[in-house]
């Protein structure tokens, strides 16, 4: 296969596993309403285990796809069988994966769900990536430079999944460890990198400009994410070096993703005659980024702000706010990699779906922060049992569930632009 | 440009040191008996964590159980991890996992250590309890049901605390005739309880059966029941609740002896 192939093969397996990903999630969303049928036949648990790993999955395969447009220009359309070979062999891991999720294989582990043998063989492939596609990379910019270390970081944070011991509290505090450098650092820095590389194609920013901001923000991200990361360590560990960090971080982490936010602004204000709608893909990011890591992601950094909020649906809706900022930028590279592909500067994948997503984003994120705070209020203050408390948040529940669906249509619409629009030339 | 590349550089590297020193300061392992270990692999395999929380990590579809095992104790847990199902029937229902009598013992031992771990900061702030009302009930019980305001202040604080933390009993006692929950419905006690034990008071009966629930333990139903109340509630909360048990009479069999 050609590297163009490849790549395009992969924006492919994106989309179709963030449609999975979404009916799955959709699925375990829906049993928060009540009567559940399903409650024996397919748990909740199940569900939610595999909703994870096609989460991670789908930014994954995202990622590697836009860093090989990045770092590889992805539209060479020269053999290769080594990215070929590795190519075949991620696609075979993703079938398996969710095979292993479908017939309530996984491993039930906190840190990443796929057994300790499928996680060894997805942590093989994505080294083999990152290798494959660092090697043809002729200029070491800041772009390659940073998507590599997210990646590098992302692998690093995965590994550490292996080292699951029996001891449930150290095995807890590593997941929240792995987690963190993997969502708060390692993603985060991969699609920083997407970013600068869009803002070029939007915008009329400098090239010098691009390459300092990059490095600059890159630089204070990784360790705001860091810190974000030690600083919720504290429920596991009541140390003072951890709620000073958390602290330090609830100060640093504000101002930092306002920074970016400063950054993005300049680029947004700033466009060229490009028609892609790569730009409004990065301002949805840029909004689900400062609301969770700077103002949730602050805050929770806080001990005491942390130990009532600590495993509600507040902390899913930061992660949440994370990975769909993540997944925005995916989805602003497809649409703009298309264009490209193409050759030609057109929308490709519609205003439509992009503003169902983000409508349907925003709109569910807001029903699931109310639901949070019922939660904390009733649950950990007024210590009202969880059952009952459960009960009251359901009309909450049913915006979420509103929500998530119109996100769904949004990207089934934006999966038939993706298809109508396929460049005609990539088989060539 | 140098600049900004080095200055990315030292921020990893910064960020790098720092993970390493908490690696070094939070991760030792404890010295984990091997039951507790294997408690951990049961509630692994059948991935408890989708669904429940310990110390506020896991899932969010299930209460979090960091102190299920104080609150509850292990024969209530046994019979739960059995039929769980026949808990909450109206709530989230729990699948049954089919666990050996072995596997039961090393989760209950793996409970028991998250419990009381005492490396692990006070989770959490106040109590979380899987069921029954706390300071909301008892706004909704004393300002929408003022029918069932009593006239003895300890009936109305008994009433509350029947079906609220931490004693919660209508988790596993209706208060409905010939309802099994758990343990026997609770409907009349008031005049069985005098019946039950010559020379035991009807009052002494009901303390006496909530501190050391396996003494008069009633025919057909096997002992279960949490044993730590003397620790969980207070003297006040017991004559609170046998207050209000001793208010729940026989309706029935004193309209069918007025009939006769």
């Amino acid at each position: 296969m050609t590297k163009r192939q490849i790549t395009y093969s992969l924006f492919a397996q994106t989309i179709l596993l963030l449609l999975l990903y979404l009916a799955v999630y959709l699925l375990g969303a829906v049993k928060f309403l009540g009567d559940d049928p399903l409650a024996l036949s397919l748990p909740y648990q199940q569900v939610n285990g595999l909703a994870n790993v096609l989460l991670n999955l789908v930014i994954l395969t995202g990622l590697i796809a836009s860093g090989m447009v990045t770092l590889n220009s992805g539209n060479d359309a020269t053999e290769n069988m080594p990215l070929t070979y590795v190519f075949y062999g991620w696609t075979a891991l993703l079938i398996v994966s969710v095979l292993l999720g479908v017939l309530d294989l996984l491993a039930g582990r906190f840190m990443f769900e796929l057994p300790v043998w499928a996680l060894v063989v997805m942590l093989a492939f994505l080294i083999g990536f990152v290798v494959l596609i660092g090697r043809d990379v002729t200029t070491w910019t800041s772009v390659p430079i940073v998507w590599t270390a997210g990646m590098t970081i992302t692998i690093l944070a995965f590994a550490l999944g292996l080292f699951s011991s029996g001891d449930f509290v150290r095995d807890a505090r590593l997941a929240t460890v792995a987690l963190g450098l993997r969502f708060n650092v390692g993603y985060i820095l991969s699609a920083l990198a997407l970013i600068f590389w869009l803002m070029r194609r939007f915008s009329n920013v400098r090239e010098a400009w691009a390459e300092s901001g990059l490095y600059n923000l890159a630089g204070m991200l990784a360790l705001a994410g860091v810190l974000v990361t030690l600083g919720s360590l504290h429920i596991l560990s009541d140390d003072a070096l951890v709620r000073t960090i958390g602290n330090i971080s609830a100060i640093f982490t504000p101002i930092v993703y306002l920074i970016f936010a400063a950054h993005s602004y300049r680029a947004l204000s700033d466009r060229n005659s490009s028609n892609t709608l790569a730009a409004h893909w990065v301002a949805l990011t840029v909004i689900l980024w400062v609301l969770g890591m700077a103002v949730m992601g602050a805050l929770m950094s806080i001990a005491d702000v942390n130990q009532w909020v600590q495993g509600t649906r507040l902390t899913d809706l930061r992660l949440s706010l994370i990975t769909f900022g993540v997944i925005a930028v995916i989805l602003g590279m497809i649409n703009q990699s298309v264009s490209d592909f193409r050759e030609e500067s057109r929308r490709i994948t519609g205003l439509m779906p992009f503003w169902m997503v983000a409508f349907g984003i925003i709109g569910g994120g807001v029903a699931l922060f109310g639901a949070g705070i019922v939660q904390v209020y009733l649950e950990r203050i007024l210590t009202v049992g969880y059952l009952e408390t459960q009960t009251y948040m359901i009309p909450l529940y049913v915006f979420w569930v509103l929500g998530l669906m119109i996100v769904s249509f949004g990207l089934i619409f934006y999966a038939l632009g993706f298809w109508a629009r396929r460049p005609v030339n990539i088989g060539e | 440009m140098q600049g900004t590349r080095s200055f990315f550089a030292g921020s990893l590297l910064i960020s790098g040191v720092l993970i390493v020193l908490m690696l070094g300061r939070v991760f030792a392992p404890q010295d984990v008996p091997d039951a507790v270990g294997d408690g951990y692999a049961v509630w692994q395999e059948n991935g408890c964590i989708g669904c429940h929380t310990l110390y506020g990590q896991g899932g969010a579809y299930a209460p979090d159980i960091t102190h299920i095992y104080s609150q509850r104790g292990s024969g209530y847990l046994s019979e739960f991890f059995i039929n769980p199902g026949a808990f909450h029937p109206d709530a989230r229902v729990m699948p049954r996992f089919g666990l050996t009598q072995s596997e039961t013992d090393n989760l209950l031992a793996f409970m028991a250590w998250i419990d009381g771990n005492d490396e692990v900061s006070d989770w959490s702030p106040r109590s979380i309890a899987v069921s029954g009302m706390g300071g909301l009930g008892e706004a909704v019980t004393v300002a929408n049901q003022a029918t069932i305001v009593d006239a003895d202040p300890a009936v109305t604080r008994g009433r509350a605390l029947f079906s609220r933390a931490p004693a919660i009993c209508s988790t596993c006692h209706s208060l409905e005739p010939d309802i099994t929950l758990v343990g026997p419905s609770l409907y009349g006690i008031a005049d069985s309880a005098g019946t039950r034990i010559a020379g035991v008071s009807p009052q002494d009966y009901i303390r006496e059966s909530i501190l050391n629930p396996g003494d008069y333990l009633v025919d057909g139903f096997v002992d279960v029941m949490q044993k730590n109340f003397a620790e969980v509630l207070t003297s006040d909360n017991i004559n609170d609740l046998i207050a209000f048990l001793m208010t729940l009479e026989d309706a029935l069999a004193q309209g069918e002896g007025e009939s006769e």
